[in-house]
């Protein structure tokens, strides 16, 4: 595990604000030297945490965004617009009230950090621009803006690993964290789209309990199969270690991935 | 005429827009092709056959709320502007006014499809400068998109230019208070049944997809010529998921809005959708609605007089209700429903009413639950085998009564008041 999870404790469904207290482990990155997908999902994650978005936005925000860099490329539209955008347009399905001169204030201050919010005239051309690009990204999810987000599944299989551990085992370690950690950063990656939410709570909670070194399978099914098996149908040994395998390689390329100040 | 790729002229000339967020920056200057072509165009036309601005026809808000000056003009209220002053007299208007009209956004076209041929209603959502497209749209699209079941109004198409949202659904010839009215006082039980019954269908598959629809009301559900009943305004309808903060208890139309609702209880589930099905449910046997309260003390006025007052024994908690001691109702035995609708002792259907006005909401009986009981007996078994999508008209032996004073038309005919379709 590398930085950025130990930032992003959640308490209650909302970012805490503990983001400050370990700066050192995850500086703040510089979007004008970055132009990737990935830059682009850590910003969307970023203002999410400073507007006060709910882990659903900041989750539905960052899985539109991905949706549309599927079929657009980064040349012909800027992420930080797009991932603008998304926030506004998940802020209004998720019903989580966000004001869109405060998503605009917050993106432009996480691009050139330290000026002063836009004059203005500039800030009603972002205006514009932002409302436009809200059309254009309701065409690319062909109106579909309902998302079938993984979180509810992961708390309900937490709930079942609970039982299977017992309260003694469960407690000694920090799972709901960690595994809260996980789902938030997994949006960093388009992986989100290719699994279904089912299977994506199944390896983010196989990744926090090899972390912890946990065995949960009980004696007599051994090997026979993995305890993730019984959740979902999807959820084989091999599409859940082989997406357990992409979060680990995710949280590696991060460094390479991102530029700091 | 409305064209689909007229999107795309907005969207080239937005570019320059689009990419002015980067040039301001000052890093790096992006240009946004001006030819790119989005892959989501389908070159599908649509032909505004005549244009029948939204004129609001409903009794309801004639003679309660004397607004009809509001009512001949496709007057909108826009709720959703910040700054302006809204007063108390508003709101009562707004809550008695037809839902396309108090729908605050959407201007409904008729239309016909040169495609198919077919009529449609073209909803037509004005995009507002400020914010964008309007909260109660994006929803209303994003849960249509997922709902396909024979008793919820489709929406087949989206259309949109950089000024409006037009939303294609298919065109139902009235709804079920227009209905009402035109059968003069009392529907044929056979007909309540089989409309019911549909209501009860649609909401169960609603219910079960983690939807609720918040706001039914006979304006909201749309009936055609073969009886087919249709749930409609998504509006104020919310995916149910994790509860992740309390709802704001200010969304189902008064008369319909069940009592917990009125006392303040934002633990919304899908059992506030159930209490009005059994307003609605009464409406449609005796003909009168059952509690046409003015004001939420009005309203919960008329539940306790009929219902009787709620005790710690019919609704466990209530003692305890700020709201519910500080208006300090007289304490009223209530009286039986029967003697108010005497229509109410055939088919037992007094028994499912009664299960649908239960003051704790998760006693009432869900839409699933109420398909089943003894009241839909005459129906025949078939209408539980129905897949999603099919009618229930599809049922051997299910078949509209011809209603008294109520004429078939065939569309073309209705050039009456009623014309214009509800949302």
């Amino acid at each position: 595990m590398t930085s950025s999870e130990e930032n992003r404790i959640v308490c209650q469904g909302q970012f805490s604000e503990e983001n400050s207290v370990k700066d050192d482990f995850n500086p703040p990155v510089d979007y004008t030297k970055n132009c990737s997908g990935f830059s682009g999902a850590r910003f969307i994650i970023e203002c999410g945490i400073k507007l006060k978005a709910s882990v659903l936005t900041v989750a539905t925000a960052a899985t539109y965004y991905h949706k549309f860099y599927e079929d657009a490329s980064l040349d012909e539209y800027d992420p930080y617009l797009i991932g603008c955008t998304c926030l506004y347009l998940a802020s209004k399905v998720e019903d989580d009230d966000i004001k869109i001169r405060d998503i605009i204030n917050v993106g432009i201050n996480c691009i050139r950090r330290g000026e002063p919010p836009l004059s203005l005239d500039p800030y009603f051309c972002m205006r514009d621009s932002l409302i436009q690009a809200e059309l254009l990204l309701m065409r690319f999810l062909g109106f579909k803006m309902k998302v079938d987000l993984p979180h509810k599944y992961l708390l309900h299989y937490i709930q079942s690993i609970k039982d299977w551990l017992g309260n003694e085992v469960f407690d000694s370690v920090p799972i709901i964290q960690l595994a809260w950690t996980v789902i938030q950063d997994v949006y960093h990656s388009p992986i989100v789209l290719k699994y279904p939410p089912q299977v994506l709570s199944a390896a983010i909670l196989n990744l926090v309990v090899q972390v912890h070194g946990i065995v949960v399978t009980s004696s007599e099914e051994v090997n026979a199969h993995s305890w993730f098996t019984i959740l979902h149908p999807d959820c084989t040994t091999k599409t859940v270690w082989e997406v357990t395998a992409k979060i680990v390689l995710m949280y590696k390329e991060e460094n390479s991935l991102i530029l700091s100040v | 005429m409305l064209h689909k790729s007229s999107t795309f002229s907005s969207f080239t000339s937005g570019t320059a827009k689009i990419g002015s967020w980067f040039s301001h920056i000052g890093d790096r200057r992006r240009k946004t092709s001006a030819n790119s072509v989005l892959k989501t165009s389908k070159s599908l036309q649509l032909g505004v056959v005549h244009e029948v601005p939204r004129i609001g026809s409903d009794g309801e808000s004639e003679e309660a709320s004397g607004a009809s000056d509001e009512v001949t003009s496709p007057v909108n209220v826009k709720l959703r502007q910040k700054n302006r002053r809204i007063t108390q007299e508003d709101i009562n208007k707004r809550l008695s006014l037809p839902a396309d009209l108090r729908g605050t956004y959407a201007t409904v076209y008729k239309g016909r499809s040169r495609l198919t041929d077919a009529l449609v209603a073209l909803k037509e959502i004005r995009l507002e400068h400020e914010e964008g497209a309007p909260c109660t749209a994006i929803r209303e699209v994003s849960l249509l998109k997922e709902l396909k079941h024979a008793n919820i109004v489709t929406l087949h198409d989206i259309v949109h230019t950089d000024k409006s949202l037009t939303l294609v659904f298919e065109y139902l010839d009235r709804d079920l208070k227009q209905y009402m009215d035109e059968c003069g006082a009392q529907l044929s039980m056979n007909n309540v049944k089989i409309f019911l019954f549909q209501l009860l269908r649609g909401l169960a598959y609603c219910h079960q997809r983690r939807v609720l629809h918040r706001d039914l009301k006979p304006q909201n559900l749309l009936i055609n010529d073969k009886g087919e009943l249709k749930l409609a305004d998504f509006g104020l309808a919310r995916a149910k998921s994790v509860p992740t903060k309390t709802y704001s208890n200010e969304v189902v139309t008064l008369w319909y809005r069940p009592p917990d609702v009125l006392l303040g209880s934002t633990e919304y589930s899908t059992q506030i959708d159930m209490w009005g099905v059994g307003c609605i449910m009464y409406e449609m046997i005796s003909g009168r609605p059952l509690f046409p309260g003015a004001t939420v003390e009005d309203e919960l006025h008329l539940i306790f007089r009929t219902l009787g007052t709620p005790t710690e024994a019919t609704w466990p908690g209530i003692s305890t209700n700020e709201d519910f001691n500080q208006y300090s109702f007289s304490s009223y035995a209530g009286e039986p429903l029967l003697a108010r609708a005497p229509r109410l002792a055939h088919d037992s259907a007094v028994g499912l009413l009664t299960k649908f006005l239960l003051y704790e909401a998760k006693k009432r009986i869900s839409a699933a639950a109420a398909l089943k009981h003894s009241f839909f007996e005459s129906l025949g078994h078939t209408v539980h085998t129905l897949k999603d999508q099919d009618s229930i008209f599809s049922c051997p032996g299910v078949m509209l009564t011809r209603d008294h004073n109520y004429k078939v038309t065939n569309g073309s005919q209705a050039k009456t008041r009623r014309q214009s379709m509800h949302f």
